[in-house]
């Protein structure tokens, strides 16, 4: 006769484990020292849980700001699926201050920057662990120019699981040509590397936009490059390799002026892919998607949106996340969220997350590492 | 029906004899005996006539479920091949979808059996149905519910989440 089992194995229960969401397993913690060991401590274990819930998520979380009476930041987050639409959860910020930008968000660590750029704070907000990596003072007169500008850009490499912080100073100087002169200073810090930033090779780029979407191993900018003419601003995505710490440029989607001002123009990653979305002064918003990473000629059209047409009159319309039913979430001038379906043509206003205002809104996956220390104790 | 009308075609099924631990002999088309990624690693170089697998982890109540899992998928890939080869309709991957999950769905004991032998076979596919059946058991389930489902000694002092 078969035996009663009583127990199984313990690989298959640390297999059955990976597969759990981390809030799940944080509970699970206390389970008994095994347990315990293996959730917190067990390197394979948690890149494997990584590795899965990177794998497992599809949908879109949405990071919302907003500033309330006291002009306190606020941080929640909500799933953006039309049914089932989860009311916004307020995060607790890591430290009182409120002066916080945002730089980045990967695998549900979000990187925040000081309002004076002094120190840049990387935060797991589900374990509610965070560290602080200060920065080093930029000198601006290594500048001709007296403005400077101060980006950040927030990395990660699948394969090693190694997390790095970019940090770009950029300036701008006409010369008496009223020719441009671009250049930016790049430094890189390594999360549970040496403890320092260390300074790359110059370059000739301005960088004018925040936005730093990770895509295929590289973060991305765009910027302005120099150009033969001495006239207009020159636009090129550049792409900067997370592990081979190289810039290169990237084709630009055809048909589309690089000199042509418009209200807003940036590039965001949705769904694995890069995005290119403009925006002409309260007309239209178009969004192109790289298909294949790097082909020149993959740049494909998405959508175009009138103004006022479907959502009413906007200044610009950003994309923040693709729900699993393939339609887009979209923030109406950084405030309003609405669903937007690009095969019907049509819009469902989101304001079921409890409020419609939200100022500066992000998308991102929901995948998580189990914990801060992880991401640190790598190297060791 | 159709078969009978050319069956010179159609070559004699090669078998392979599995014995379940109970020593049970179980003969399956070499085919159904491939879904096993332990069986297939080294096939080749052995013997036809040598062709038994002793399974000694295996008992023979598993041995026959795994059988008839491996069964349906090898028919079911095939019927969605030939689906797609007509370009006819077909909605083969979700009927099979729904027939795994009817299959997985039995009691604790007979779960962790099906486990132990898609591990211990290495059946990928089988091997991840059940590890998701056992992770849909214990999402949301408190600490306390888990020491008991895994029989597991509370050897923890303190409970760190426990104001959650």
């Amino acid at each position: 006769m078969k035996t009663t089992r009583t127990c199984l194995p313990f690989e298959l229960v640390a297999e059955i484990l990976s597969w759990l969401p981390a809030k799940c397993l944080l509970k699970f913690m206390c389970v008994s020292k095994t347990w315990l060991r293996l959730l917190k401590t067990d390197s394979h274990f948690i890149n494997l849980h990584l590795h899965h819930s990177i794998q497992a998520n599809h949908s879109s979380i949405l990071l919302l700001r907003k500033h309330d009476d006291t002009e306190m930041i606020q941080y929640y987050h909500a799933e953006a699926e039309t049914e089932n639409t989860s009311k916004a959860i307020e995060l607790e910020l890591p430290l009182t201050s409120s002066s916080y930008y945002l730089v980045g968000i990967r695998n549900g660590l979000i990187c925040l920057t000081k309002k004076d750029y002094s120190d840049l704070c990387i935060w797991n907000p589900l374990t509610k662990e965070h560290i602080t990596i200060p920065c080093p003072p930029f000198i601006p007169s290594h500048f001709r120019s007296r403005i400077a500008n101060l980006h950040f850009g927030f990395g990660f490499i699948q394969g090693t699981n190694e997390y790095k912080v970019i940090r770009i100073v950029s300036s701008c100087y006409d010369d008496i040509n009223a020719r441009k002169d671009y250049h930016s200073l790049v430094s890189v810090y390594t999360l549970g590397g040496i403890g320092s930033w260390r300074d790359l090779d110059d370059v000739s780029y301005y960088f004018g936009r925040p936005s730093a979407p990770l895509v295929n191993g590289s973060l991305h900018w765009l910027v302005f490059g120099e150009t033969k003419m001495d006239w207009g601003y020159y636009n090129v995505i550049v792409s900067f390799d997370i592990k081979d710490e190289v810039f290169q440029e990237l084709p630009w989607p055809k048909g589309v002026n690089r000199f042509k001002e418009c209200t807003h123009k940036e590039i965001v990653e949705l769904g694995g892919v890069l995005w290119y979305v403009r925006c002409w002064y309260g007309k239209e918003a178009v969004a192109w998607v790289m298909k294949d990473y790097g082909v020149d000629g993959s740049w494909t059209k998405l959508y175009r949106v009138e103004s006022p047409g479907i959502c009413g009159e906007f200044s610009w319309l950003k994309p923040l996340g693709v729900a699993n039913s393939g339609e887009i979430v979209l923030a109406k001038d950084g405030r309003k969220l609405m669903m937007f379906n690009p095969q019907t043509n049509s819009i469902t206003k989101l304001n079921e997350f409890g409020f419609q205002d939200a100022d500066g809104c992000m998308g991102f996956r929901a995948s998580c590492p189990l914990h801060l220390a992880d991401v640190l104790s790598y190297y060791d | 029906m159709k078969d009978s009308f050319n069956p010179s075609i159609e070559p004699p099924k090669k078998t392979v004899t599995l014995v379940s631990s109970d020593g049970y002999d179980f003969e399956v088309e070499e085919e159904v005996a491939l879904e096993s990624q332990v069986i297939k690693d080294g096939f080749e170089d052995k013997a036809v006539d040598d062709r038994e697998y002793l399974l000694f982890n295996v008992h023979s109540d598993t041995l026959e479920l795994i059988i008839k899992y491996c069964e349906k998928h090898v028919s079911s890939r095939k019927s969605i091949s030939a689906a797609a080869a007509s370009s006819s309709s077909s909605n083969g991957e979700e009927a099979l979808k729904e027939w795994d999950e009817h299959f997985i769905s039995v009691d604790t004991n007979t779960l962790y059996d099906i486990l132990m032998a898609a591990d211990y076979l290495n059946i990928k596919s089988l091997l991840d149905l059940a590890i998701q059946k056992v992770a849909d058991t214990i999402h949301g389930r408190s600490p306390e519910q888990i020491r008991k489902k895994f029989n597991i000694e509370n050897d923890s002092i303190i409970d760190p989440w426990a104001s959650e």
